[in-house]
């Protein structure tokens, strides 16, 4: 399954032209702010672990 | 009466705190997040399958941010100190401490940097919609220049998700609940003034 970044579409000649950004990002930039939440949740318990405290 | 009561009971002695935030700060960022929360609601939803008549109330929201970010600039570089908000390698380096930490400085920045974008490129499609502001014109630009402006403007919203979960999160934190507190309130005791110069001289806080 491949991502796609961009919306294209075509103008009056039929040459493709930009419309704008993929919506599927959404998702993406939601999975994102998900990773860093768990990322820094794991890094804690990393660094806890190491330091020996609670 | 009573509610009153309690909560300056529960206030600390005012020698034991120290001020953080103005008043008009405070005010600046609670409806920079209303704004922004609205535009990425209205913007995004219709998006993802909820339909609903958006964009009176995504353009009119967008001239709200953009009168806010007017008055934070002009307010930045006139009246307060720019360098508060900046930080250099050998700052960091040294872990100086400031009134930002590290972590909180380059949120601002990115913010800063998504807003700007979003907000110049909103304006500019207000010439693509009927508003009483602007004689509509979609002509200005060629198809080829709205698609990078879309893409600008999308690309800022879509990295807004990211960067408000984020900011929620790391706000949210047991050991950044003084920064909440200070958003809402104004002030931070002076213990945790004391408790955040600790964590950042030890490396502890400054990048979290």
């Amino acid at each position: 399954m491949s991502l796609e970044l961009f919306r294209t579409g075509h103008d009056m000649w039929g040459r493709p032209v930009l419309e704008g950004v993929s919506w599927s990002l959404i998702w993406l930039a939601l999975a994102a702010g998900v990773a860093i939440i768990i990322g820094h949740q794991l890094y804690r318990l990393f660094r806890r672990g190491r330091s020996g405290g609670p | 009466m009573a509610v009153a009561a309690d909560h300056i009971r529960e206030l600390p002695p005012r020698a034991e705190t120290v001020q953080r935030h103005a008043g008009i700060d405070r005010a600046f960022h609670w409806l920079t997040a209303a704004c922004m929360l609205l535009l990425m609601a209205t913007g995004l939803l219709p998006h993802v399958g909820i339909r609903f008549e958006w964009l009176p109330l995504h353009w009119t929201t967008g001239i709200g941010l953009t009168a806010l970010v007017v008055f934070h600039l002009v307010r930045s570089l006139v009246w307060k100190n720019i360098r508060t908000i900046w930080f250099s390698v050998a700052a960091l380096r040294a872990r100086a401490v400031g009134k930002y930490s590290v972590a909180q400085k380059l949120m601002h920045h990115a913010m800063s940097l998504i807003v700007l974008a979003t907000v110049i490129t909103g304006l500019l499609m207000l010439k693509k919609i009927s508003t009483p502001l602007l004689v509509r014109d979609p002509y200005i630009f060629s198809l080829s220049t709205w698609g990078y402006v879309y893409v600008i403007h999308g690309l800022a919203a879509i990295g807004a998700i990211t960067l408000v979960i984020a900011h929620v999160y790391f706000g949210l934190l047991p050991q950044n609940r003084m920064y909440l507190r200070a958003m809402v309130s104004g002030w931070m005791t002076r213990r945790d003034q004391r408790a955040r110069v600790a964590g950042i001289r030890s490396g502890e806080t400054h990048l979290t």
